[in-house]
């Protein structure tokens, strides 16, 4: 039989008539001619070649049935994640108010403004960053992803009173963030307010449960008063009673404030076994300049506290020597206990846990503090009196030869800058002139002044010759119970033109904005209390121009006190400013105390402190 | 003094996917309440698609690594699943991975959405979530407040991001 082609096909034999429908050719091996003899070898394969393999078809079972053969789909391992918690937000009831208004406030109308006025303008808002010492992303995390603070304050989450300015919420921002903090704001920026609305964000947020805050005593009123005003859902304790009594409210642990005074604590703490001391999750330290002198009992204590954050508070960290910045960093924990860290460690540190802003960038707008210094010259008892009182006190000093002590000399001062403000025998006072003139200007206008003297002497025997202004005495032999009330009526009373204070009653945290002028009548020992005195009156909300004048008799040692002053105000710019930091130190030393009066310095005396000590110099004068 | 345990009235959620020049991704899920305070936040580890993925899905790789595989690793681990997400960028539109959660996003994408305003912001939405968006608009108009700026915490993920992924690095 053929296939298609014409070629001889055959049935295969030994296969089932099924398959042998399969017909297939013969196989027709290739024939071509070569130019070259080909050699068959009769091997027998050449034949087989021509013949039909022998194929047989079976039917075999599959060792497994057929089933879905599924197609391939894609397995992508989940990636890994992080998480984080945030404590949840701790409500504080608040008291009601006896008075409160039973109805709602009501806002007052708004003028309608122009289209283009309409859309409000988004300020920038102020984050918290995490602190530098932040190491765990989950603690970086934590600050990066809370809210900016306007809108955690400005009425969402928590109610301000009045909108802060910016510098202030970044200063929330910050100490928010840092576990070691001293905020350094010139006097009269808002640091209570910054501290208090920092603790209040920290406590709401469940950061910290107990906070315990140290300030000077007269400025116990004023924490209260500004807790009730920026904060008033927190509960505030004052540490006050009986021994026992303190020492329950120490150990109980629902109180999230604790507020006391230095020498309350000093005097609760001082024997108390370091397991028996109560540990806080926040220390903080208002006018922690308090703590300057780290060999001091106050220090000593303060640093014994346990605590999880240490914040200072202070317009003035160095008063007199960089050291004292360095007492308070122990305090802060950012330098090992002991340690004296130079001028520029210092500076690199305070760039990391300071935050000072001065009124200058924070507030430009601020009404400026003008000063004048009023050069007198003595009159002539008071000039007789003068030179009497110094050639004596020269003449005794040289006398003492060997014995003579920085305490000899500072007696004296103390003697020539008494007279310079009034003469002891006469009562003749060429500054109480001044100010008597001074005064009837600025009652005429209406106007208020407050003036500061180291002795509460002095103010009492200016008190009795001005009484015509309505003169008004603030220091420290007032009692603490009747000093709140002079303030208000200084501030409401319009025949109230005088305020007297001491240095140490009156320099420190008071809101005194409404006073548009201010008399140094003697100098202090360092340009950092008078500039907290005259802070006093220029600060925030000041509307006026403040007008500072300074008491200074010529050619008496207030001009030479002055001139040291002026010294000791470089020492702060060089630590907190951008000033040079290459000369290790311009400390007081006692050459130049004794320099005051052309005296020659003993050898090997160092470094000390001229000033004395804060109140203590009151009692002693 | 309280501790508040309770859910608050309107749970947000803010997913954001940061892409950095080497190609890997790193997603985020920020949970707050209505007022903006931050709940819980969730954050991928870097995620580098293999030459797999990159030959599989082509020019869906993106919307898949967005919207699908780091938003659903994320979306298991939450332990408050937020009312209403807000998201910045179209990939993360993927209603299968959120399920019934309303997903807004505040670029405009074209794939089968409407616009819905909140305030001012324009909001685009998968069109299958037009009612639940509608029933969580008025929840948010009760109480978000109106000074709420409901962009800013997407940025609060994004810094969050960069930050885990520059400690990763």
């Amino acid at each position: 039989m053929n296939d298609a082609y014409g070629k001889n096909v055959s049935m295969l034999p030994g296969l089932p008539a099924p398959a042998n429908q399969l017909r297939l050719p013969a196989p027709v091996l290739p024939q071509f001619d070569s130019d070259f003899e080909v050699a068959v070898i009769q091997a027998g394969i050449n034949v087989a070649l021509h013949r039909w393999p022998n194929l047989q078809v079976q039917q075999e079972k599959l060792i497994t049935p057929p089933g879905f053969v599924p197609g391939w789909k894609p397995y992508w391992q989940k990636p890994k994640a992080i998480q984080i918690e945030f404590p949840d937000f701790i409500d504080y009831q608040k008291k009601p108010e006896e008075n409160e208004e039973a109805v709602r406030s009501i806002k007052p109308p708004v003028a309608k403004k122009d289209e283009e006025d309409k859309k409000p303008v988004r300020k920038c808002p102020t984050r918290i960053q995490p602190p530098a010492d932040a190491l765990s992303m989950e603690d970086r995390l934590f600050y990066i992803l809370q809210p900016p603070l306007e809108g955690w304050l400005a009425g969402q989450e928590l109610v301000m009173p009045f909108e802060p300015f910016s510098y202030q919420y970044e200063g929330i921002a910050w100490m928010f963030a840092q576990k070691s903090a001293l905020l350094a704001d010139e006097m009269g920026l808002g640091k209570t307010m910054q501290a208090i609305t920092a603790i209040r964000l920290l406590l709401r947020s469940g950061q910290v449960r107990r906070i315990l805050l140290v300030c000077p005593k007269p400025l116990i009123p004023n924490w209260q008063r500004e807790f009730k005003l920026w904060a008033e859902e927190l509960p505030v304790t004052t540490m006050e009673g009986d021994a026992n009594r303190r020492k329950m409210l120490r150990e109980m642990k629902s109180i999230p404030i604790l507020l006391t005074n230095y020498e309350i604590l000093v005097r609760d703490l001082q024997n108390v076994d370091e397991e028996d001391l109560p540990g806080f999750d926040l220390v903080v330290l208002d006018e922690a300049q308090r703590i300057k002198n780290r060999e001091s009992v106050t220090s000593q204590v303060i640093r014994r506290i346990p605590r999880l954050r240490s914040w200072s508070l202070t317009g003035t960290p160095i008063e007199n020597r960089p050291e004292e910045l360095a007492s308070i960093f122990e305090f802060m924990g950012v330098v090992p206990a002991r340690s004296n860290p130079d001028l520029r460690q210092l500076k690199k540190l305070a760039e990391v846990y300071i935050l000072r802003r001065t009124k200058e960038v924070a507030q430009p707008d601020m009404p400026p503090r003008l000063d004048r210094d009023a050069i007198l010259e003595l009159s002539n008892c008071q000039q007789a009196a003068y030179e009497t009182a110094e050639k004596e006190g020269i003449v005794q000093l040289n006398d003492m030869g060997d014995e003579i002590t920085i305490q000899h000399v500072f007696e004296l001062v103390l003697r020539l800058k008494q007279i310079t403000n009034f003469d002891p025998l006469t009562g003749e006072s060429v500054k109480m002139d001044r100010l008597i003139a001074d005064m009837e200007e600025i009652s005429a206008s209406g106007a208020k002044a407050i003036l500061f003297s180291q002795w509460t002497k002095t103010i009492d025997w200016i008190a009795e010759r001005t009484s015509q202004f309505g003169a008004m005495v603030y220091h420290g032999g007032v009692p603490t119970k009747k000093r709140e009330p002079i303030l208000k009526e200084f501030e409401e009373n319009p025949d109230k033109h005088l305020l007297l204070m001491s240095y140490g009653t009156g320099a420190v945290g008071l809101n005194l904005q409404f006073s548009q002028y201010v008399f140094l009548y003697d100098r202090w020992w360092n340009p950092a209390v008078e500039d907290q005195a005259i802070n006093r009156a220029h600060r925030i909300g000041v509307k006026n121009p403040v007008i500072v004048t300074r008491f200074i008799c010529k050619d008496t040692i207030e001009e030479r006190i002055d001139l040291v002053l002026r010294q000791k105000r470089e020492i702060f710019e060089k630590v907190l400013g951008d000033g040079d930091v290459s000369t290790e130190s311009l400390s007081m030393n006692a050459s130049e105390v004794f320099g005051l009066f052309d005296l020659k310095a003993k050898a090997g005396k160092g470094t000390k402190s001229i000033g004395p000590q804060g109140s203590d110099h009151e009692k002693a004068a | 003094m309280a501790q508040n345990n309770k859910r608050p009235e309107c749970v947000l959620g803010f997913y954001q996917v940061v892409e950095q020049p080497n190609g890997e991704m790193c997603g985020g899920v920020l949970i707050t309440s209505h007022l903006g305070r931050p709940i819980e936040f969730q954050c991928s580890l870097p995620v580098r698609p293999n030459a797999t993925q990159q030959t599989l899905y082509g020019p869906t790789l993106r919307p898949f690594l967005i919207g699908e595989l780091i938003a659903k690793a994320l979306k298991d681990r939450l332990q408050v699943l937020p009312d209403v997400l807000f998201v910045n960028q179209p990939e993360a539109l993927n209603n299968q991975t959120w399920n019934s959660i309303p997903v807004l996003c505040s670029t405009e994408s074209v794939e089968a959405m409407f616009q819905q305003d909140f305030r001012e912001e324009h909001y685009w939405v998968a069109s299958n979530q037009e009612k639940d968006v509608t029933k969580i608009l008025e929840i948010m108009t009760k109480y978000v407040p109106d000074s709420a700026d409901l962009q800013e915490p997407l940025i609060r993920v994004e810094q969050a991001l960069k930050e885990a992924m520059g400690q990763a690095a």
